[in-house]
């Protein structure tokens, strides 16, 4: 078999004037000339390639090259992931006040439009940059890579990754983190892990958050951790507020925790 | 609608694949998409077309087959199909259960025409 075109035949020449500079008679108009016997009854052979290859290698290739330079550098990464509204931005302006003075944050928020997140997050200690997709739902592991050393400066450890709001999407498009977090906010119902089985089977850390409302909604916690359970045994789950405070020292100190 | 960047990536690697070859054309490809993936087949279905305009994938036939999650259990060995629960054995209920399939993002296979 040819190996430049895979074409099945043996006797044909290719004439790569690089390789082997021998003249032609006839050129085709292809840039793969191809002087087969000249035969002009043009058959269409079919052929079947077994490809098997992942869709998104392209991006899981990138965001292997990003996971290994963030290891390099001794550098966690998290990946949060949640419905529009669900309270990552503010979850997270707390975690870095919080964590300012005990671990380098550094953090790259995605939306579809705005640097609203990244302005609300500046100022808090950490490094922060926001890419704004426009038309896509989802982060990529290539713009996150062109990031990187921008952000993560020497002294930073952990790294949180805001993905753009949606609970779908971001799932499929691995950008280099450890691993991915998902937020659930009580005003969006128990039912959204069996709803959304492919972020909460994915995802080993679920944060549930806006508790302080709970007194205000029919939102069932027990069914909601059955349903977690189902979805993925031995998710590690968190309960809190980031209004009231309620459950964010238990938060801040599995954070502190996963930088050794 | 990031099925739209998927259906792009399919696109670019199919493309990729035919100049390889030299093929002058692309009569079917065959996807492979498990439920746990985070794709909307549909969604999907309706991409493709508007991604191949201008290219020579026009006319090519795209066939998407959904693939169902499956666990498999390791206290009796069983694969079951879950629906809600993907945290026990449909057959011996036991827990011991791990995701083994349902999360296919695959191209599998392209088929080529050559014109000779
Ligand atoms: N009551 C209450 N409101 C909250 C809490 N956390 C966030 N919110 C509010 O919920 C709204 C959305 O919060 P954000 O932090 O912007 O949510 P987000 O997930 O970053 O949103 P996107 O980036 O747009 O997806 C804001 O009005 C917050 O003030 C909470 O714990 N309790
Ligand atoms: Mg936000
Ligand atoms: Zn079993």
């Amino acid at each position: 078999m040819c190996d430049t075109c895979g074409c099945g035949t043996e006797s044909h020449h290719h004439h790569h004037d690089t390789e082997h500079g021998h003249d032609h008679t006839h050129d085709h108009e292809q840039g793969h000339s191809h002087p087969h016997d000249h035969r002009h009854d043009h058959a269409q052979a079919e052929t079947t390639v077994a490809l098997r290859e992942k869709i998104l290698s392209k991006n899981d290739t990138l965001a292997e090259k990003n996971r290994a330079w963030l290891d390099e550098r001794g550098v966690v990464a998290v990946n949060l992931i949640s419905a529009p509204g669900s309270g990552k931005t503010l979850l997270l302006e707390i975690t870095l006040e919080r964590l300012r003075e005990r671990i380098g944050c550094a953090v790259i928020t995605g939306d579809q439009q705005t640097d609203n997140d990244a302005r609300r997050l500046a100022g808090k200690g950490a490094p922060v940059r926001q890419i704004e997709t426009i038309s896509a739902c989802h982060l990529e592991a290539e713009r996150v890579g062109e990031l990187l050393p921008e952000v993560v400066t020497p002294d930073v450890k952990l790294l949180f990754i805001e993905n753009v709001g949606n609970l779908v999407c971001p799932t499929a498009f691995d950008l280099g983190e450890h691993f991915k977090i998902a937020l659930l906010s009580v005003t969006e119902g128990e039912d959204k892990p069996v709803k959304y089985p492919a972020l909460f089977s994915q995802a080993p850390v679920v944060v549930i958050t806006k508790t302080d409302l709970l007194p205000h909604l029919d939102f069932d916690m027990t069914r909601c951790r059955e349903y977690l359970r189902k979805i993925h045994p031995g998710i590690y789950t968190f309960e809190l507020s980031a209004k009231s405070g309620e459950g964010i020292d238990r938060w801040i100190e599995y954070l502190a925790g996963l930088t050794g | 609608m990031h099925e739209l960047s998927i259906a792009q990536a399919v696109v670019e690697r199919v493309e990729n694949l035919r100049n390889e070859r030299h093929s002058s054309r692309v009569s079917r490809v065959v996807l492979q998409v498990g439920s746990l993936a985070g794709i909307d087949c549909t969604a999907l279905r309706q991409a493709l077309p508007l991604v191949v305009e201008n290219t020579a994938l026009r006319k090519t036939e795209w066939k998407i087959v959904p693939v169902a999650a499956k666990i498999h259990c390791s206290a009796c060995g069983c694969e079951s199909q879950p629906e809600n629960c993907f945290a026990v054995c449909a057959h011996c209920e036991s827990a011991d259960v791990r995701i083994i399939q349902g999360r296919e993002l695959l191209i599998e296979t392209v088929t080529l025409i050559e014109e000779d």
